[in-house]
């Protein structure tokens, strides 16, 4: 067990003093400042455009309310002051009224632009008003004039028996969202830990200094160290992610950048059931593919091969990306086996599940199937790293796969 | 004890080690040689427990080798290898650790260590900014800090300058007298017959020398003798009887017997009764019986 902490530790240690996976774990968040800023910064730094409106003075001050961040309505005197104005280049546009029904635009070529849709939609409004007062229309009137009809949309899905249920459909934007974000963010970290382990076990093998190590511990003892110590680093990202979490849920009210963020998500359409089955998945699968990486890892002589070790894990990661990315828009038999089959469903059944697409159940049958074989094909990798870990082949990762096969078998 | 007990080991049909036996007790140094594929690194294999015997039996202490406690046992591979971007502490301390020690321990230890063997660099010097000779001591430090009980050494030599070998064999005869029992490897004779209390030669997997050095020096005869300035030409001393070759080198000569019996007329003939600055006869050499060795036919 001493030793079992040591190397858990060594990795552990190792990883947290190194720059790479501070930068993993900080990358999405590092990302979403960068968007963040730059979206701030475009809007931060554009001014309103500026109309003049030369119009009936009750239009004018009803227009001038109208204002918005995008778009200023100044009332002015005459339309020789407007031309002025756009020539001194004070103002973007000038909207010249005689009546809210007839309108005409002037806007300057190299001016901000005008949303023409935001402004006859003011205009719409307001005409909307004056003909309602000169029908003789009272406010309640008026109220029920404009009301604007509600629709709620509810997913359904029908039984065998043809019997109509509902589901947790999500709206189609959200879908795509969710499938994507989900997806991307598995693929990015599943590579990173799979590049850790398969570049630290090929450069250990590389290096020589695993004989060295195995002197005074097992292979399997240095095996499973390993795991433990990049499960450690999975925990501390976890971690990480829940406390920024927090942290941005209790500064929602200092800053309006995570309040506007987070009001733009719509969290009961997500729900918890979907964040623990993510984060269950988001542990599964990055444990199976650290260990196909350590095994894969085992099986080249050096650092110069860590590359060609992570094929396999790049090649089923890639299926499993691309089948989350589908999965809005196919919810054919194919993304539904995928989405049951290790090493592919962890990308794959949160997508499915997070769009109604699959059940809790189905998803937690899902997940089984993850577990177990990642009980299985741990067993099978510490034996296939045991027998490749002192083997220095040259023929090729498969070759060396095959080999070791056949050494586990005849065991 | 280290013991091995008729070990073979071969790939692919290929024979690697055949029935090797010898032992190596605590206090005691052996030197294994042979040249490059002769079974020396498949030997150490099989002593570390990376692979197992087809057939014999590895012990120490009388138990199976698999089943001993590890943390006694010091390793320095053929090929050297460190983290290069760990400190030498953290390395130090890598390896004291998983052999056992503390980490107060492998603190208090490492700048007596670093001192013993000249390390010219501090302990929070990363190993990649260290001269290549200086890694090489690192390593040996981090072979020899946790005192093991058996320690195997890999062409420990390979790489070091004397003045530096010279340290290392202070520090492999520092553990001699701590109990370790110790094997090492080593192309070079010299050192070999300089640390070894026996050896074992290995050619194609098979022991074609075990004893002492004396006793395998003696067993071969004082067939040489070494001369200088001798009262005869070359031609002379060639035609003395029992003499079989004659090599010069300036005022030396060494000459080659058929009969060690020979050496008593041989020394008469070359004093003529008066001064020669040297008269010595030996048997050969570790390098030269090496060399008959590799030079002999399979058996």
């Amino acid at each position: 067990m001493r030793k079992l902490n040591l190397i858990a530790g060594q990795v552990l240690k190792k990883n947290l003093r190194g720059y790479s996976w501070w930068l993993m774990v900080l990358m999405p968040l590092l990302a979403g400042v960068v968007i963040g800023g730059i979206v701030w910064y475009m809007t931060s730094t554009q001014a309103p455009a500026r109309v003049v409106v030369v119009a009936p003075q009750p239009v004018a001050a009803a227009l001038q309310k109208q204002s918005s961040s995008e778009q200023k309505y100044v009332p002015i005197s005459s339309e020789a002051k407007g031309q002025k104005q756009l020539a001194a280049a004070t103002a973007d546009g000038m909207l010249v009224l005689k009546t809210t029904a007839q309108a005409k635009l002037y806007r300057r070529d190299d001016g901000q632009s005008i949303s023409t849709a935001a402004l006859t939609q003011s205009l719409a409004g307001l005409n909307t008003m004056a003909v309602a007062q000169s029908l003789g229309l009272s406010a309640k009137q008026l109220g029920q004039l404009l009301a604007t009809p509600r629709v709620t949309t509810k997913a359904v899905a029908f039984t065998d028996s043809g019997k109509m249920t509902a589901t947790a459909g999500k709206s189609d934007a959200l879908k795509q969202g969710l499938s994507t974000v989900v997806g991307f963010l598995m693929y990015l970290f599943l590579m990173s830990y799979g590049s850790i382990i398969a570049a630290e076990i090929a450069t250990e093998k590389g290096s020589r200094i695993e004989e060295s190590i195995l002197v005074a511990i097992r292979p399997r003892t240095q095996f499973y160290g390993k795991i433990m110590g990049v499960a450690a680093l999975l925990g501390i990202q976890v971690a990480l992610y829940a406390v920024m979490a927090a942290a941005a849920w209790l500064l929602r009210g200092a800053l309006p950048v995570v309040k506007d963020l987070l009001a733009s998500v719509d969290f009961s359409q997500i729900g918890w059931g979907f964040v623990a089955l993510s984060v269950l998945f988001f542990i599964v699968g990055i444990l199976s593919y650290t260990i196909l990486a350590a095994m894969c890892g085992s099986l080249v002589a050096n650092q110069e091969q860590a590359g060609q070790a992570l094929q396999p894990v790049l090649l089923l990661a890639m299926i499993g990306y691309f089948a989350s990315l589908m999965t809005a828009n196919a919810n054919g038999p194919v993304i539904g086996i995928i989405s049951y089959l290790p090493f592919l469903s962890p990308m794959v059944m949160p997508a499915r599940f997070g769009i109604g697409q699959a059940s809790l159940p189905l998803a937690l049958v899902s997940l089984a199937i993850s577990i177990v074989f990642l009980g299985g094909f741990t067993a099978l990798a510490e034996r296939i790293y045991a027998a490749n870990v002192l083997t220095y082949s040259e023929g090729g990762i498969f070759k060396a796969l095959r080999k070791s096969l056949s050494l586990v078998r005849a065991k | 004890m280290l013991e091995l007990a008729g070990i073979t080991k071969s790939f692919g049909g290929q024979i690697a080690v055949a029935d090797e036996s010898f032992t190596v007790a605590p206090g005691e140094i052996m030197g294994l040689i042979g040249q490059n594929g002769a079974g020396k690194t498949t030997t150490f294999r099989m002593v570390l427990g990376f692979i197992r015997p087809d057939q014999g039996e590895v012990r120490w202490a009388g138990k199976p080798i698999a089943q001993i406690d590890r943390d006694i046992i010091g390793y320095l591979p053929e090929e050297r290898g460190l983290y290069p971007k760990m400190t030498v502490a953290d390395q130090v301390q890598f390896f004291g650790q998983l052999h056992g020690m503390s980490k107060a321990q492998v603190a208090a230890a490492l700048p007596e260590w670093m001192a013993r063997f000249e390390v010219k660099g501090k302990p929070t010097d990363k190993v990649k900014d260290l001269s290549k000779g200086n890694q090489q001591k690192v390593q040996l430090i981090c072979t020899l800090i946790f005192q093991p009980r058996l320690l195997i050494l890999d062409e420990p030599f390979s790489g070091l300058d004397p003045v530096n070998a010279s340290l290392l064999e202070d520090g492999i005869h520092a553990l001699q007298q701590s109990g370790a029992a110790i094997i090492f490897s080593s192309h070079d004779m010299s050192n070999v017959e300089a640390l070894s209390d026996h050896l074992v030669m290995l050619k194609n997997g098979h022991t074609v020398l075990s004893g002492t050095v004396a006793a395998i020096r003696e067993a071969y005869g004082r067939t040489r003798i070494t001369l200088e300035q001798p009262g005869l030409d070359e031609a002379a001393l060639r035609a003395l009887p029992g003499v079989v070759a004659v090599v010069r080198r300036g005022e030396h000569y060494t000459l080659r017997l058929s009969d060690p019996a020979a050496g008593r007329a041989i020394f008469q003939a070359v004093s003529q009764g008066g001064y020669i600055p040297e008269f010595s006869q030996q048997a050969p050499d570790l390098d030269e019986i090496f060399r008959l060795k590799v030079g002999e036919a399979d058996a």
